[in-house]
């Protein structure tokens, strides 16, 4: 897919920078906290006007057909502005599991409303534990004649507003069938869990006795484990890119804060000790950008992104949370407080950690890929 | 990015070529406890052969002697040269990304006609800017240089100027007014190594090598018109010479640590066992701490490709000269420090270190007593946290720093 210019997908980063700024500043953010749903539905809209949600999505979809690097700048500024909105698990990953499907149909019918923005995926790729391992999956699916999911899936991103769910279910025998759902359908139910980042819900969906028609899978049952995998991969990219612009952000007012901050008479970030954690961040902040790029790069790349994203995934998640965590203690006793915004970007790269698998389980992987098989030199 | 650099494909495979041709095989072995004077005879020849092949000064203007290469053509034959694990042009790192581009940028015709030829050439240059009382606050040097008529007489101490034995010429600063704030009163002077009253004492480092040295000058005679930019004006002229030796030098240095240093603790990983006998590649902990390095070798990688991107691409350097510094220096050594504290008991034992073979000797607790040298030379860590703080973040500086 060709990527925007560099100076197209720049007039791209401040049009959204503006858009949000003045649709997702901290007092609106505020409110979602406390709603019942969490979601502007008109931001949405507006998001949808400028294109946002077509991006990467081929033409004949809908879509401007553009790189996932373009999409990366738009996840990157919802994290910048801790923005609630449920891009991530729609139109990266949900919309991921359409574009690699082999049911040319499901991705015909749907593609284009995830690209309007009239139609919200979510993607239930946990079981209950949270793990990401396929056969550590908690919805099941029959091995033979028709599909019934049945199970509880656990962590989906804002499972709550989406239209569609696309549910990883385990066949007991080491395979995995993918299945849109219905969110409203016979035997789902979705109930959203209290959780630390308010800004993204994370939602229990159970499924009892569902049964799915077959133009509903996304390949055939039971070989979907590469997708979905895929898909672990994808989300895990995309929460990278919303972590970057979190932790790019919360370091900015910390560097502010810490200019205009004064105590024994002189501004706070002229202490080594102070000037060091900024520093240290700064530092946090481009390598994570770095971490970032690898894997978006894999993705447009056309590789395998599974290596990449845990390159990524495995460094910037601790390094995003590092930034915010040390922007905390930067801020002193205002930064403990709710009244501040601090704690919204602690909880949202803390999340971003966590959200599809963490850095030692990506660690793993990698791990095995180094010492497991021959010599790579 | 990637696609810039698939378009050189073929200066890569000429690179390539040219050192599977050259790089002399067995070099490590051969340099296994080499002394002084073996250690110089050897980068002699090596800095011939790529004088030979055109790739001792790639950075360069050809008018100059140089390469002529674009830094793309540059990232490129520092991958090969790593790939190829090629000796490192190390005697010559002073004269050909601290002296000549401060030259290049700073001197005048007749510097230039005098000077550069000679590096191209093979001209082995030193540093004399540290002195005992002035380490990270480099702006604090006492060594004075007195004009008299069209000399001036430079009396003083320098220390750690590495490569001092072998040196032909010095680049120096010294202190031309002492009653100016301190970094209003330096001077940046050329000095000629055979000159009278120059004694040189090597250093024993804590590897027991003796790379760096101390420079003692008694009434040394400096001509003026080996004087770099105007007297007095010596800072502003180093801040140049700092800047350079911090750019695309990381890039090879990266590409060494990520084949010979990264590359060299994983083979060691797969052969080595635990206390219990165990491979040590299925502890838990190990294989944490292999994917962990591999994660931020591969980040440091791409973060000098954004960077040489950015210059490519938008034009200038901004402060990731500084963070690659911090973030390389602190990976060498934790790296060098895993794979010793893996190693246990049977990398205690000295070995002759092979020279020559930059950061990565391949005897762990050697190199990580080497990098130090990263993380105190050529600014402490705690230094470039302070410039990134201040330049990059714009954070005010400590009271009493001038």
């Amino acid at each position: 897919m060709p990527a925007l210019s560099d100076a197209e997908r720049d007039e791209f980063r401040d049009s959204a920078r503006r858009l949000l700024a003045d649709r997702s500043a901290s007092g609106q953010v505020r409110a979602l906290l406390d709603d019942e749903t969490g979601f502007d539905r008109s931001l949405w809209s507006s998001m949808a006007e400028l294109g946002w949600f077509a991006i990467h999505i081929g033409e004949s979809h809908g879509g401007m057909g553009a790189s996932y690097g373009d999409l990366a700048v738009i996840l990157h500024e919802l994290g910048r502005q801790v923005t609630p909105a449920p891009v991530l698990g729609s139109v990266l990953v949900g919309a991921e599991a359409l574009i690699r499907s082999s049911n040319e149909g499901l991705a015909a019918e749907l593609l284009p409303g995830v690209a309007s923005g009239e139609i919200v995926l979510a993607a239930a790729l946990a079981g209950e534990s949270g793990s990401h391992a396929p056969d550590r999956l908690t919805v099941s699916c029959t091995t033979a004649g028709p599909t019934v999911l049945d199970g509880v899936a656990r962590f989906v991103l804002d499972a709550h507003v989406a239209d569609h769910l696309v549910i990883a279910a385990a066949n007991g025998e080491g395979g995995v069938t993918l299945a849109v759902v219905d969110r409203s359908a016979p035997g789902v139910t979705v109930e959203v869990e209290p959780s630390f980042d308010r800004t993204r819900r994370l939602a229990r969906v159970t499924l009892d006795q569902v049964a799915v028609d077959d133009a509903r899978l996304l390949g055939r049952p039971g070989a979907d484990r590469a997708l979905f995998e895929r898909l672990v991969a994808v989300g895990a990219i995309g929460a990278v890119c919303d972590a970057v612009g979190a932790a790019e952000r919360v370091l900015e007012i910390a560097n502010t804060y810490a200019k205009e901050r004064f105590q024994f008479e002189r501004p706070i970030g002229s202490f080594q000790a102070v000037k060091h954690h900024l520093a240290n961040m700064l530092v946090d902040v481009e390598s994570s950008r770095a971490a970032a790029t690898i894997a978006i790069d894999a993705l447009d790349g056309g590789d395998d992104p599974r290596s990449a994203a845990a390159i990524a995934t495995s460094f910037a998640g601790p390094a995003c949370t590092r930034v915010a965590h040390t922007a905390v203690q930067v801020f002193g006793g205002i930064g403990f407080t709710w009244e501040h915004d601090a704690h919204l970007f602690l909880k949202r790269v803390r999340l971003d950690e966590a959200l599809f698998g963490t850095p030692a389980w990506h660690r793993q992987h990698l791990a095995a890929e180094l010492l497991d098989g021959e010599p790579s030199v | 990015m990637i696609d810039e650099l698939k378009a050189l494909d073929g200066f890569r495979d000429d690179v390539r070529s040219w050192c599977e041709q050259h790089v002399p095989p067995g070099w490590r072995e051969a340099q296994a406890g080499a002394d002084h004077r073996q250690f110089a005879e050897f980068h002699r020849w090596w800095g011939a052969e790529l004088r030979d092949g055109g790739y001792f000064a790639p950075h360069w203007p050809t008018e100059l002697g140089g390469g002529g290469f674009d830094l793309l053509q540059q990232v490129i034959l520092f991958e090969e040269l790593a790939r190829a694990d090629a000796p490192r042009n190390s005697l010559y790192q002073v004269a050909l990304y601290n002296a000549g581009p401060t030259i290049i940028h700073a001197g005048t015709d007749e510097q230039k006609a005098k000077f550069l030829p000679d590096i191209v050439q093979g001209a082995v240059w030193c540093q004399g800017f540290s002195e005992p009382n002035a380490g990270s606050d480099l702006a604090s040097i006492e060594t004075r240089a007195v004009r008299d008529g069209d000399e001036y007489v430079v009396t003083g101490q320098k220390v750690w100027t590495s490569m001092a034995l072998e040196a032909d010429w010095c680049i120096l600063l010294v202190r031309t007014d002492p009653t100016a704030p301190k970094r209003k009163g330096i001077t940046y002077l050329v000095m000629d190594m055979r000159s009278q009253g120059i004694e040189i004492r090597p250093i024993k480092q804590s590897n027991g090598q003796s790379e760096f040295c101390e420079t003692f000058l008694d009434e040394v005679r400096v001509p003026v018109a080996y004087r770099l930019g105007a007297e007095n004006d010596g800072w502003g002229v180093t801040n140049s010479t700092l800047a350079s030796e911090r750019g695309v030098v990381i890039v090879e240095l990266a590409e060494r640590l990520r084949r010979n240093g990264l590359g060299a603790f994983i083979d060691a990983v797969r052969t080595w066992t635990d206390e219990a006998g165990r491979p040590m590649s299925s502890d838990a902990g190990v294989r944490d701490l292999v994917a962990r390095r591999h994660a931020e070798t591969a980040v440091l990688r791409q973060l000098l490709l954004t960077m040489v991107t950015n210059i490519v691409r938008r034009g200038g350097v901004g402060n990731e000269a500084s963070i690659v510094k911090l973030v390389y220096s602190e990976l060498l050594q934790g790296l060098m420090n895993d794979a010793t504290s893996l190693q246990g008991l049977s990398g205690q034992i000295e070995r002759p270190p092979v020279m020559s073979a930059g950061w990565e000797t391949g005897d762990w607790m050697y190199d990580y007593l080497n990098s130090f040298a990263w993380t105190i030379g050529g600014g402490t860590s705690e230094i470039m946290r302070n410039i990134i703080g201040e330049r990059a973040l714009g954070l005010p500086r400590e009271p009493g720093v001038a």
